[in-house]
């Protein structure tokens, strides 16, 4: 995948073909390599001597079978949605945000720790607290990454796989020394007080209030980088620094404040998963955002109008792989695979377009 | 080949009836793109044969398929009568062809020997002998090297001479040199011809590329207009003249433009002051000072010193040339003009503001607009739209915004009133910027520079790559600057350009202005020795 494009292929259209067929000519590479990488996947299923009609029916309809297997999505959908635009803000100007899980779990521990002193502040004053403490947090630790590569030039790639490491130990001093949990039977911190909760809809089981923030976000995001100036800088920088650096644009505060952002989106993932699913910070609850965050963001040519959409389907693989190991028995970590393979055969389908339009014209 | 000009080999060196070379029938696509239609050429024995042509005509795509950087489509090349199929250098350079690109391709941190013997097996005597036969062969020819030197030690003209001499070290029978007077001083222009001049009296051809009528009318025996694709006409050089050469590389201008497009080509400044001023005899020291630059040092980007202690001075209405060798402070020059290279110390003052050390958003705020030397890599998005980079640098305005975000509408229209304004070809504001001919790139890179309505317009090279059209474009928007009160820099390093436009001309060299001259009061060969680092006093 080369750098992103500036323009998103659904942006506002000209007028040469019409937008029904422009669509359909958008999508078609995503359906062959979706259904390539579920062909591929099923020969791979089969050799291992599994059900593969049986399995994929467990992947597919896992989700909209059961309105927990629902829930379980859309509760999958918060953080990878988080993650993904965390990761894919950054990329428009050319930088790479490898750090979403350090992020998350700094925002996590941060959000239990307000959560945990202050335990009994009433909710309207808790929860905001709450979600300021991941936010912020992860915008710092982000910080530090965007400062060293802003001043001092250091491959923000590295800092930040880097800082991922360090969160670790950030959350399992947190866990085991400041506000351990010894009943919890896992490294953890104790509950956050009842203020600290997100509430949730619909239900039971119900979602908790965290998937209307990360809807917002997702929107406010794509108008800002469609509509706003900041996000027009923002494409610049990544389309050509030189060209944008020459006509006014500080393409290297604009990739700080990009990384900075991305950050505080890990950070904000982290506060949701202890408000709304785990009641606290607990190692390991990390799980693969972060790699399934950068396969979604690339999905997306990160296009933040497509983030969520691609996320949906990525949660729904998910949940449906925990239940095809229960019930097939084939190996979760099958669907890893799968995704792996979209993507593969999507940025394939990259440069055997390339090819057909040179052949063609 | 109707109504082409058929014309027998140069009377004087009658070279018989061999024929090193015919190409006829060439064909050759890119994609929807033909470069070639049916494109021929034909060489005789010790010629220098021209081949002129706009931007686009095929030259240099024409002698790449010679040489077999390209395959034809279709037809069929002959060295001495005899079918050949090239497929690549090599099989050109052991058919006697070889060939002196623009830009040199040579290993900058070998010797002169080193870098000639690249690529043939040393031969009977060894490096030893390959010395002997570089300094024999660039004595007779005129081609002063030393074969010891470090090849990135030397200037652009000798190292342009290192790869003739490799050519000739080869055997070669028939030399091809793609506009190989860029970058060099007068001097080593006439240096050149005089060398090109003993070359084909041994019995070697010449193909001389190049845009400019003026040099092929001074050293070829036969020259061959190409336009779009094909040959168009083979003239004598005695049967020619600047303006009939012109008009057959334009074609379908006529009356006065031709004499303009003449002019930019650089048709009569052959030695002598070029075409007389503007008729309404602007007296360039009437506008107040808008640029004023005093003692600027600054890095190039690798840290060393690339300008050292500069002034300028330009006038509103005036326009200024900056000539100089490439590479002697240019790029960092217009860069730090544009705002966006940091000085080390010294001042650049803009209407009476000291801009130094401020960003470049200021800069473009108080009226810096820059045209950079390369515009694809510096002066567009080549993913964004048309839109969009008519709309980069000014996103922030008010007028470009509604209610804290950006009016695409309003942008959209803007683009659509430039696109017809600037006759930039483009199916609209929404198309891919970088899918534009560098022409109508250039246009845009302008409609944007114009539309801040400039107190300062810095220009690098801003014709480089154009076509004849696209020139002229750009020369009436430099006077259309001008006559707005615009400071105008324009940094070149096409002379005739230069004479062309300038009121006032500046010699760059080792950064620093060695030498300053009115309009209409130098003589190209002073200028040369300017660029070449003669002292004024020496």
């Amino acid at each position: 995948m080369s750098a992103p494009v500036l323009t998103d292929t659904d942006a506002p259209a000209p007028a040469t073909e019409r937008p029904a067929v422009r669509l359909l000519r958008g999508l078609l590479p995503y359906v062959l390599a979706l259904v390539l990488a579920f062909a591929v996947s099923g020969v791979v299923i089969a050799a291992l001597g599994y059900d593969v009609v049986e399995a994929y029916r467990t992947i597919v309809t896992t989700s909209f079978r059961t309105g927990f297997g629902f829930t379980e999505t859309l509760t999958k959908w918060v953080p990878l949605t988080l993650l993904a635009l965390g990761f894919t803000i950054p990329l428009a100007v050319g930088r790479f945000n490898i750090g979403g899980e350090g992020q998350l779990l700094v925002g996590a521990t941060a959000a239990a720790g307000v959560g945990i002193v202050y335990a009994d502040l009433p909710t309207a004053v808790l929860l905001p607290l709450v979600v300021l403490a991941g936010v912020l947090s992860g915008a710092v630790w982000a910080g530090i990454a965007a400062f060293l590569m802003g001043r001092f030039r250091v491959n923000e790639i590295l800092s930040t796989v880097l800082l991922n490491f360090v969160s670790f130990q950030v959350l399992d001093y947190a866990a085991t020394e400041v506000w351990s949990d010894p009943a919890a039977g896992v490294a953890a911190t104790q509950r956050v007080g009842e203020g600290a909760e997100l509430p949730v809809l619909g239900g039971p089981p119900g979602v908790h209030a965290g998937i209307l923030l990360a809807l917002l976000v997702a929107a406010v995001t794509t108008v800002v980088t469609r509509r706003t100036a900041a996000g027009f800088e923002l494409r610049a920088a990544g389309a050509n620094p030189r060209a944008a650096a020459i006509n006014g644009i500080r393409v290297e505060k604009v990739a700080v404040v990009a990384l900075v952002v991305g950050g505080a989106l890990g950070g904000l993932a982290g506060a949701l998963e202890v408000g709304g699913v785990h009641g606290r910070a607990i190692e390991g609850m990390q799980s693969n955002f972060l790699l399934l965050g950068i396969i979604i963001g690339l999905i997306a040519r990160g296009s933040a109008l497509w983030v969520p959409v691609v996320a949906f389907g990525i949660a729904i693989l998910e949940v449906g792989a925990s239940s095809m190991q229960r019930t097939v028995g084939v190996p979760a970590e099958m669907v890893l695979i799968i995704e792996a393979l979209i993507l593969i055969f999507l940025l394939l389908s990259d440069v055997i377009a390339g090819r057909l339009a040179r052949r063609v014209t | 080949m109707s109504g082409a000009t058929a014309v027998g080999p140069a009377g004087g060196a009658a070279p018989g009836r061999d024929r090193p070379l015919t190409m006829s029938g060439i064909s050759k696509s890119f994609g929807p793109v033909r470069a070639l239609t049916d494109a021929d050429l034909e060489l005789a024995t010790g010629e220098v044969h021209g081949l002129v042509g706009g931007n686009g005509a095929g030259k240099t795509t024409l002698m790449n398929v010679l040489y077999g950087l390209y395959r034809a489509d279709s037809g069929e090349i002959r060295v001495d009568g005899r079918e050949v199929h090239i497929r690549s250098p090599r099989d050109a350079i052991a058919l006697g062809i070889g060939m002196v690109h623009q830009h040199l391709l040579q290993v900058s941190s070998y010797t002169v020997l080193e870098n000639v013997v690249l690529g043939t097996s040393a031969g009977s005597g060894g490096l030893r002998g390959a010395a002997r036969r570089i300094t024999e062969l660039s004595d007779r020819f005129g081609l002063a090297v030393d074969p010891r030197a470090r090849t990135d030690r030397l200037s652009v003209g000798a190292r342009q001479r290192v790869e003739i001499l490799k050519v000739l070290y080869r055997g070669a029978r028939v030399l091809v040199l793609d506009e190989p007077t860029t970058n060099l001083t007068p001097q080593e222009v006439d240096g050149l011809f005089a060398s090109l001049r003993g070359i084909v009296a041994e019995g070697t051809s010449v193909v001389f590329i190049s845009h400019k009528a003026r040099e092929v009318l001074a050293i070829c025996d036969r020259i061959s207009v190409m336009r779009d694709g094909r040959r168009i006409a083979t003239v004598l050089r005695s049967a020619t003249d600047a303006t009939g050469l012109a008009s057959l590389m334009v074609g379908e201008l006529v009356g006065e433009q031709t004499s303009e497009v003449a002019a930019a080509l650089g048709v009569g400044a052959v030695g002598e002051v070029p075409a007389a001023p503007p008729a309404e005899q602007r007296r360039p020291d009437a506008g107040r000072v808008r640029l004023a630059v005093s003692g600027v040092t600054a890095d190039n980007d690798h840290g060393v010193p690339a300008l050292r202690g500069l002034g300028l001075e330009v006038r509103a209405g005036e326009v200024v040339g900056v000539a100089g060798v490439a590479g002697n402070g240019q790029v960092e020059l217009a860069e730090v003009l544009a705002g966006v290279r940091p000085v080390r110390a010294g001042s650049v003052a803009v209407d009476g503001t000291d801009l130094a050390g401020a960003p470049t958003r200021r800069w473009l705020s108080t009226g810096v607009a820059y045209v950079p030397e390369d515009r694809h890599r510096d002066g567009i998005l080549g993913a964004g739209t048309v839109a969009d980079n008519l709309l980069l640098g000014a996103q922030r305005r008010a007028d470009n915004r509604r209610a804290g975000l950006i009016d695409w509408r309003r942008v959209r229209e803007h683009a659509r009133d430039t696109i017809e304004r600037y006759s930039i070809k483009t199916p609209g504001p929404d198309a891919m910027a970088g899918n534009l001919s560098g022409g109508n790139i250039q246009r845009l890179v302008l409609a944007r520079a114009f539309d801040r309505e400039p107190a300062v317009l810095v220009l690098q090279n801003p014709t480089r790559g154009l076509d004849l059209r696209s020139t002229r474009f750009v020369y009436d928007r430099v006077h259309e600057a001008r006559d707005r009160g615009c400071a105008v820099v324009l940094i070149s390093e096409d002379l005739d350009e230069l004479s062309l436009l300038a009121d006032r001309m500046v010699v760059l060299y080792s950064g620093e202005v060695v030498g300053e001259r009115a309009r209409g009061d130098y003589d190209v060969y002073e200028l040369g020795r300017l660029m070449a680092g003669v002292r004024e006093d020496a």
